[in-house]
Order: structure tokens, then sequence, then C-alpha cells
């Protein structure tokens, strides 16, 4: 809302509720706003609404804010919008490709697929085929309220394929308008794209208002949102949100993602469980925030993400793709890694976070992309599609796992993708479990590769060498994961053992190492005694003293970190002083699941943290400006 | 009946950050005539995005109403009497060798100039590119207590320098009492403190975490957007005799670790370059690899700075096809450097020559073309504009290819008043007082 606006205006929302809390047959209602109304976007496995969509239309103050709490009510007999009411409020949507010709749809008496549908609003889906002789398409979606406001996204993508028989779109040049009921609401110029064309699987976003912007932002309270199981507590409040008051997105631009080098070694703000704006967003629930949200999830379009099944019109299901890779029968290009390409190994989070920011298909979708470029990417030593197998890396795997299962929360239970991508993380799990019932696993660590080939990240160093916080990363993602219980049975069970299992790696680590070698994180651990076998000792503490020839300096102290392949000694370890993307934190996050999943020994490793780190107050205060590792247990 | 949930759920409706698209949402649209844009704006002052919308893509448009020097009556409304004694009055702001500070994520600019015998205003004054208003962000220094002899720079001397204040300074130095915080000095008025007017090239940066502007020329200055004041004063690394003049001043900011990097070309100054930071108030050892005479340019580019030093015929002073450094904060290093290859006709000799000491270079980046503008002088005495392509080795320049409209064609000090702002995905041109702003949106 602009500072001087006011009056009788539209606002949605997304709410996530838990597991059980809005039971089906149940709506949520407000006692604040008694013409609130409710859509359910997507379930949990015991039919609980999972993602809810809510929209109001009231009068406003200019500037107001509002809180408005929430109610189960039975689902009252309401009349929803129909697709007429879109058709009252748009006349048309024009993409204009100059020399290259019109595109215009006038009738949207007919959408392709309904999203959601209440009193006060419908989003409605429509697609336009655009001239130029490559598969270039509008994907258009329509929020229509009982206000006479629309909100009309457009997405141009040039990813049409038929998942059969796929052959990759050829690149188009252009400099293109999208107006809707003749005004112009963005332009895209292939210019600014990459590859100075439209390039096969590239897309760019055009967005505006028929009755003028609202100006309104409804989100779920930031403190509820850290209650769900897929995101996390966050241990430290955050500040001025004023960096991100004036993110935009700006078409093919990489917005706050890595636009060049996604796989490059080292730390970048896109990488975690959420990406630093997200984090931030979640830490605060703070306008700004969202607004980078949006804008950076947006900017994924421009990455090589996009495609589209030409005859279902969606994006295509694992179930489509079943036996295909990128570097076979797949043809979405990847790499080159110098401009705007998806990486798995330090890929960010996107969709999730922007839908509870403002509810939008876009997002829904930008999470499926995501995944199904993930699961595309390489079957490489004879996994199936959609199985994040040998060539992943430990990290590639626990962020595939996050956006698949954000994806899957995302999209609406009538969708056959839905069910396609729970097969997925089904099969992901029993691979997964190949590393827990590996004998070699005596310390409750994955490494990579697979669970039967054991490479040693340091061959030139004693011992066997492996990045622990890779694991660290996996136990979180995983923990979330089943937390959530997307699946059910005995693949929910499954998946739960799979947690405890990871979660007791940071466990051990604590309980085993009483002399507070516990609080030496290296950059590579020395896991086992021989590089080809691992051979670890019985515990960490063994295994700790076999691969350094000193003692800690003492059982309490600060964390201490070690940046290279090996520590020798564990003198050759440096102070970790503020908490933040470094090897101690994603520890911490760990420790963290393992305290929430209630694995044996995890209060008693807790205890013992939080009383032998002598500076730990002020080392958790970094969590305050970088919360993406910033959990804290959930009383739950 | 409504029913308690079994863990609350709040909703919180709040007002969206609308800053950075920030178009207004009214139904004024303006007009696009002969390449002349009059913005459509709301009650605010904001130009509405049916307005911006109606902007021809690719295409130099003049905006209409965007005349600095319609400030004179509203410097004078407020203060009675005011009456710059510059020859070139409010031309001096801008063409004296003055750039601008800008904010790129507020689509803002501040310019703050005079100098020589051009100018004695001494103010500052905003450009709001979402308003494509000017404003004054701090009033000039009233004229009437100034003293005859400070009247009369403007015959062959300079605003910059105030003989009153300087005498006072050293009357310090004399009894060694001259502070090098907060005190008296040459390059500030001796009837109410402030900064005299000067050539600023590129020495005004803005800086969001402390909403501040600051200044590297003659000394440090600091002025507060908070409090709407100058805060702060310094000589340069706590020296009376060393002074950040000379010319070409290059003033960076980083914001990872809050420093001021400033340097400076010309005939004088032998400090010339120097980080200062803004934190603890310490100056840094800081060198610039650019250290040459003068005759650049800078820009930022995310966490790089690119400087060129434009193409000059080559005379007797060592003119070159252009000079580039790509300039990494992060690692304080120049990941590339070298003479610019010239394409498609162009030749050194269309450039001025080396003798002329041209300084007044401006150069920017477009994102989405991945290509540097560089409006500098001509053989011919008039400005053109060069497009460089870094993707090439060396990077290659060559007339910007494909320009219509009004195609501006600016005074030969353009200095840092040529500015990309990512939100409007434009270009746009501060060029002389008394001409509208130019505007390139692609």
């Amino acid at each position: 809302m602009s500072g001087n606006r006011s009056g009788t205006l539209p606002f949605v929302g997304t709410v996530l509720p838990l597991p059980g809390q809005v039971p089906n047959g149940i709506t949520l209602v407000s006692p604040d706003d008694g013409g609130l109304a409710a859509s359910v976007v997507s379930r949990w496995p015991d039919g609980s609404a999972s993602v809810v969509v809510l929209a109001g239309v009231s009068p406003f103050s200019a500037n107001e804010t509002r809180s408005l709490r929430l109610q189960a009510q039975a689902v009252p007999a309401t009349t929803a919008l129909g697709a007429a009411r879109v058709a009252q409020l748009l006349a048309s949507v024009a993409v204009e490709m100059g020399a290259l010709g019109r595109a215009e749809l006038i009738d949207f008496s007919r959408p392709e697929r309904l999203w959601w549908a209440n009193a006060h609003t419908i989003c409605a889906r429509y697609r336009l085929t655009l001239p130029g002789g490559a598969r270039l398409e509008a994907v258009i979606d329509v929020q229509a309220f009982s206000s006479a406001h629309a909100l009309v996204e457009v997405v141009i993508e040039n990813g049409s394929m038929n998942s059969a028989a796929p052959a990759k779109p050829s690149g188009v040049a252009y400099n293109a308008q999208v107006l809707v009921n003749g005004n112009a609401i963005g332009s895209g110029d292939t210019a600014a794209a990459p590859e100075a064309q439209h390039a096969a699987f590239r897309a760019w976003y055009a967005a505006g208002w028929v009755g003028g912007d609202p100006g309104t932002r409804c989100t779920q309270a930031h403190a509820d949102l850290q209650a769900h199981p897929l995101l996390f507590k966050c241990d430290r409040a955050g500040g001025d949100m004023a960096a991100y008051a004036n993110d935009a997105y700006v078409p093919f631009g990489a917005g706050r993602q890595r636009g060049a080098g996604m796989g490059a070694g080292g730390d970048h703000p896109s990488i975690g469980p959420l990406p630093l704006w997200e984090a931030r967003f979640l830490q605060t629930g703070d306008a700004r925030a969202a607004r980078a949200v949006e804008a950076s999830a947006l900017s994924v379009l421009g990455y090589n993400v996009n495609y589209r099944d030409s005859t279902t019109g969606l994006v295509p299901t694992f179930e489509q793709l079943a036996g295909r890779s990128m570097q076979s029968n797949w043809p979405v290009t990847y790499g080159p890694n110098d401009r705007m390409s998806w990486e798995v190994a330090h890929h960010p989070a996107a969709g999730l976070m922007a839908f509870v920011a403002r509810p939008s298909p876009v997002y829904i979708e930008i999470a499926q992309k995501v995944a199904v470029w993930n699961g595309t990417w390489s079957t490489y030593g004879g996994t199936a599609t959609g199985v994040f197998g040998r060539p992943y890396q430990g990290r590639g795997r626990a962020w595939c796992m996050r956006s698949l299962g954000h994806a899957i929360l995302l999209t609406p239970g009538d969708l056959p993708w839905r069910a396609a991508a729970l097969s997925s993380l089904t099969a992901n799990v029993t691979y997964l479990d190949g590393w827990r019932n590996d004998a070699k696993a005596r310390l409750n660590a994955s490494w990579g590769e697979t669970a039967a080939i054991a490479q040693d990240s340091a061959p030139n160093r004693p011992g066997f060498q492996e990045p622990l916080w890779f694991h660290h990363y996996l136990t979180t993602e995983l923990h979330k994961l089943a937390a959530a219980r997307l699946l059910g049975g005995t693949q929910q069970a499954a998946l739960d053992t799979l947690a405890d299992w990871c979660a007791l790696q940071p466990v051990r680590w604590v309980n085993e190492q009483g002399n507070g070698a516990w609080r030496y994180v290296p950059y590579m651990y020395t896991l086992g005694r021989d590089a080809a076998t691992i051979d670890s000792m019985a515990d960490y503490g063994q295994q700790s003293a076999w691969a350094h020839s000193d003692a800690p300096a003492a059982a309490s102290g600060t964390w201490m970190s070690f940046p290279d392949y090996k520590a020798d000694t564990f003198a050759q370890y440096t102070a970790n002083p503020t908490a933040g993307a470094y090897y101690p934190s994603y520890l911490w996050a760990a420790l963290v699941a393992a305290v929430e999943r209630r694995v044996p020994g995890a209060a008693t490793a807790w205890a013992a943290v939080n009383a032998n780190l002598v500076n730990l107050s002020s080392w958790r205060d970094g969590f305050a400006s970088d919360p993406r590792w910033g959990a804290v247990p959930r009383s739950n | 009946m409504a029913t308690l949930l079994s863990k609350p759920i709040n909703l919180v409706v709040q007002p969206a950050s609308t800053a950075a698209q920030g178009w207004g949402d009214g139904g004024a649209t303006g007009s696009v005539a002969g390449d002349v844009w009059t913005p459509g704006r709301n009650a605010a002052g904001v130009v509405n995005a049916a307005s911006w919308n109606a902007l021809p893509l690719n295409r130099w448009v003049q905006v209409g109403g965007t005349r600095l020097d319609a400030m004179d009556a509203v410097v004078k409304a407020a203060i009675p009497g005011w009456n710059d004694p510059g020859v070139e009055k409010w031309n001096g702001v801008t063409d004296a060798w003055n750039g601008m500070a800008i904010d790129p994520a507020g689509s803002r600019m501040w310019l703050k100039g005079g100098g020589h015998s051009a100018s004695g205003n001494n103010g500052i004054y905003r450009f709001d590119a979402l308003k494509m208003a000017w404003a004054i962000e701090d009033l000039p220094s009233p004229t009437a207590p100034w003293s005859t002899a400070y009247i009369g720079s403007r015959n062959g001397g300079s605003f910059t320098f105030c003989a009153e204040s300087d005498a006072a300074a050293k009357a310090k130095i004399a009894l060694g009492t001259l502070q090098a915080i907060n005190d008296v000095f040459y390059d500030e008025l001796f009837w109410d403190g402030k900064p005299t007017s000067r050539h600023t090239y590129s020495s005004m940066v803005y800086v969001p975490e402390t909403n501040e502007l600051v200044m590297v020329c003659r000394r440090l200055w600091r002025y507060s957007l908070s409090e709407r004041r100058w805060t702060y004063k310094r000589q340069i690394r706590d020296q009376a005799a060393q002074f950040m003049s000379g010319e070409n001043m290059v003033a960076i900011y980083d914001e990872a670790t809050r420093e001021v990097l400033v340097s400076a070309a010309g005939s004088e100054g032998i400090y010339r370059a120097t980080g200062y930071n803004l934190t603890s108030n310490q100056w840094t050892n800081w060198g610039s690899p650019w250290n040459i005479y003068s005759g650049i340019a800078d820009v930022r580019v995310g966490r790089r700075v690119v400087i060129v030093q434009a193409p000059q015929r080559k005379v007797s002073y060592g003119g070159t096809t252009g000079i580039y450094w790509d300039y990494d904060l992060d690692t304080r290093s120049v990941k590339a450097n070298g003479q610019c290859q010239l394409a498609d006709g162009l030749t050194q000799n269309d450039f001025a020559p080396d003798n002329w000491f041209y300084d007044s270079a401006a150069l920017t980046y477009i994102p989405s073309k991945n290509r540097f503008w560089l409006f500098t002088l001509m053989a011919s005495g008039k400005m053109e504009l060069i497009e460089i392509d870094p993707t090439t080795t060396p990077w290659t320049a060559r007339r910007a290819p494909g320009l219509t409209g009004a195609v501006p064609s600016p005074g030969k000090n353009l200095e840092r008043k040529m500015v990309y702002l990512p939100l409007l995905n434009a270009v746009l041109i501060c060029d002389n007082a008394g001409k509208d702003l130019s505007l390139y949106r692609f």
C-alpha cells in the first residue's frame, strides 16, 4: 500500500497450516474479518489442509497494518467466483513482439485451469501461443477479485516440448511488450538475455493490475510460520530490512541469485536451507524482505529451468520423464556456468517462500520446474530419473530433497505432478538408505559418490577425508521432510528412520568427544583411517584422536574451525567467533534437527554445547544478520 | 461455529513495499510528443505507471520540466535576496566539472557543484527519478553576508577558496591549535561553516547504511540526509597541508568494509588515493591502480568498479585508444586492464587530442546489454556516445549504434551525470541546468 492509498481494497495471502490443524471439511475464518474467504490449494496425506489461500475485500486507511486471527469452522455454503468474473474485468491480454507480430487473448470464459476460487478471488490459467515460429507461449494467470481488481501475471516461455519425444526449441530474438486491456504492464528485450536472444528454457515475467495495485501484502505471521515443519524457528530476531526495500524483478536479470557461477565454490547468500533474503523474511515477516523474496524467485525464470509439456500444458511430471536425463535424452541445457545456468549442488530454494509472500501459480510452477531440473540432470550410475544419484554430491542431495519437498507441498493434489514427485521422494529415501545400511557408516555419517563407492576427498592426506557439513545439510533437510509427513505408511516410516539415523551424527559428534574436540569443526574431517574402505573407528572420540597428534585445549571454549583439507593438530584450528555460513553453524543446525527429532542422546549433546561454549550468546548473535542456519529447537 | 485452532494462526495485512517499482497508480498519463515526455504524476508527485509505460523503448526522450534552474525561484523564495555571484550561475552548478552521488536502489541522485568562478551556489540538489523532479536537499548559503572579496571570486578566482576561512585556519596553524576534525579550513564559508561550492567530479557518494552523503574533495565532508545538515569535516589524512583537490576525483563506497575509497589526479595533491573507514573514522591505506594524470570516468558494476580513460588523439602526451581498469572491490585487485580496440570505423584521430587534457567524460553500464556507455569529447569539439563491449579481449569501443529520438548533445563537462538506474532500466543524463534531462528506457 503506498503512502496515500486507502479505500476498499482486496488482499490475498497464503497460510501453511500444520498437519492436522485444519482437517478436511473445516475451513479458516476470522473473527476480525467476517468476510474472509478461504480456498484449500493442497492437503497433507491425512486430508487436512497444507496450503490455504485466504482473500478478503475490506476498507483500509492509508498505511494501515492489520492483524487477523484465524479460527476453524465448518466449510460454509458460499458461492465462489467463476471465470465470468475474469471476463468482467479483462478485455484482452496481448503480447506485441515487434516484427514477429502480435498475439492477443480476448476470451477469458474458458480457462485451462482454476487454481483456486472462493467468494473473493478466483485464480485462472490461460495460455497464448506467440508468433515467431518458435515454441514461444505466454502462460497467463489471472487473480480476479470481488472488488474491481485483477492481477494479471504473464510468463513468456520458450520451452514447450512433447515429453514423449522432446526436441529443444530454437532461440529467437525480439523486443516485446505485454499489454492488459490495452495498457502496457511490462516489456522484455531479449538483447538483455544471456544469449542475446530468448534461448530455449529461459523465461521472463510481466505483471500488472486492472483497477490499480491495491498495495496490500497479506502474510501469515512469521512467528506462526516458524512452526512449520519445512521451515525453522529463528534463533535471533532480525534487524532492519531496508536493504530489500527496492528489490525489483528485471526480465532475464538474476536478482539476488548467482547470475554466473552458481556452481562456484564458497558461500553465496543464495545457498542454504533458504536463501538469505528468504530466511530474513521468515525471521521478520517484513514486507520489504517479502519483496526481495518475490523479485529473486521470479529471477529464477531467467535460468534454464523452464519447460512445459505440450500435451498437458503443465510442467512435466517425473512419470512422464521416466528414463530421461539431460546427458542423453532430455534436451534441456545444463551449463555453461558463466551465465544464469542451474546447478544442483549450490542451487537456491525458490517458490515456497515466494508463495508465502504472495500466492501465485507462477511460484508453484517455479518450484516444480526446479525440482524437475534437478531430477533430470543426471542418471549416471544407473539411478532413475528423479533420484539424486552419484554425481550430485552430498550437498546437492540435500538441496534437491529440499526443493522437491517445497514443490510437493505447494502442488495441488489434483495435479499428477504431485503423485509423481512423491514417488521421487520415496525413491530418494530408498537411495539414501543405502548409506544407513552400509557397514562402512560406523559413525552415522554419509559420504560422497554412492553408498557403495567411497571416494576420499583428499587422497594426499592420511585417512579418509569427508566434508561432514554435506551430511549436516542433509540432516537438516531430511528432518524437515520427515517432520512434514509428506509421505504415508511405511514410506513415511522409512523417511523417519533415515532422518533419525542422520541426526545421530551431530549427537554422537558431541557426546563421544567429551574432551571438547566437538568444538573443532573442520572443512574436511578425517572420517576414517583408510582412503578406500573408510574404516572409521568405533566413535568420534577415538576417530578424532587418531586424526590429530595433540589434544583439544579444553573441554570448554569457543567454536573452532579449520578451513583446509586436514588439520594434523587441534592447535591448527582458529576460533569461529560469530555464527554464520560456516562449518560450526552447519553442525549447529544439524544438532537442532536432532534435538527436534528427539533422537537418543540429543538432549545431552544440546546441554553440553550450551554449557561449554563460553561465548555462545555472542556467537549466536551472528544469526541475527545471517539466519540461514540460525535455527533453535521448537518446543513442540 | 468457529473454534480455536490447535496452534494459533494469525494473518498480517500490511502495506506492500512498493517503493521500488514505486510508480503511482493515478490516471494521469502525461504525454509523449516530439520526443519530449511530460510525465503524468499522482497527487504525491510520483510518476504514474501509466505514464511510464507509455514511454517508447530504446529511444532518447527529453523529460519535460526537469531543468535544474527552475530551482532558482524556490531558492529565492526561501532565502530572500539570495543571488549567486558566479558568472554561470545555475549552469555553473552543473557544468563546472561536477558529478553526482547516486542511490541506484532508491532511484535518486544528488548534485553539488559550482566552483571556479562559475558559481558560488553550494546547495545540494536531489533528483528523484520516480518523480522525475528536482528537489532541494540542502539550501545554498545565504549570499548577503558574503564579503566583497569572496563575491569577487567571479573575477577569475574560485568560489572554492574562502580567504576569510583560510586566514582563520592559518592563524590557528600559527598557534598550533588547528584541529584536523571539525575545524576551520579554506574550503568552508566563513559565515556559516558550510562547504564552499567546488568542482566535485566523482567525489561524492551515497551511503545507505547511514543515510548520508560523503564528499572527499578538498576535505572529507559528511552530510546527513536524515538530519539534513553537514555533520563532519576532516582534513585529508589529518594534515592541513595535504588535501584532495586537484582534478578528477573518483570516490567509491565499499559497503562491505564501510570504506570510502578516493583517488585524485591532476596537477596538485600528493595524496592521490586514500581510504576512509566510516565506522571506525580512521584513514585507511588504499592505492588506486589507475594512478594517472587525469581523464578518467567511473561506474560501479556490482562489487566492481570500472574506470575508463577516454580515448584521445595522440599529439604529444601519449594519447591512447582508451584504457580500462576492471577493479574488484572484494579482492582489491584489477581483474582486467587494457587498451580498447576501436571498431566500426572509429579511429583514435576521431577523439579530442591529448593536449586538450580532457577530463570530463561520463561512463555508465547497462546490465541488460552488458555494455558500457562512454560519453566523451571528440576532435570535433562535440561529445559523442561510445559503446564499449567488455566481452572481447581487449574491450572494443565503437560509436553507440542505433541511437534515435532526441539524442543528447551535452556540453563537454558531463562527469558522473550519466546514470543507469536499475529499477527503471533506463539511462538518465543531466547535462546543463538550462536543459531538461535526457532519458533512454530499455
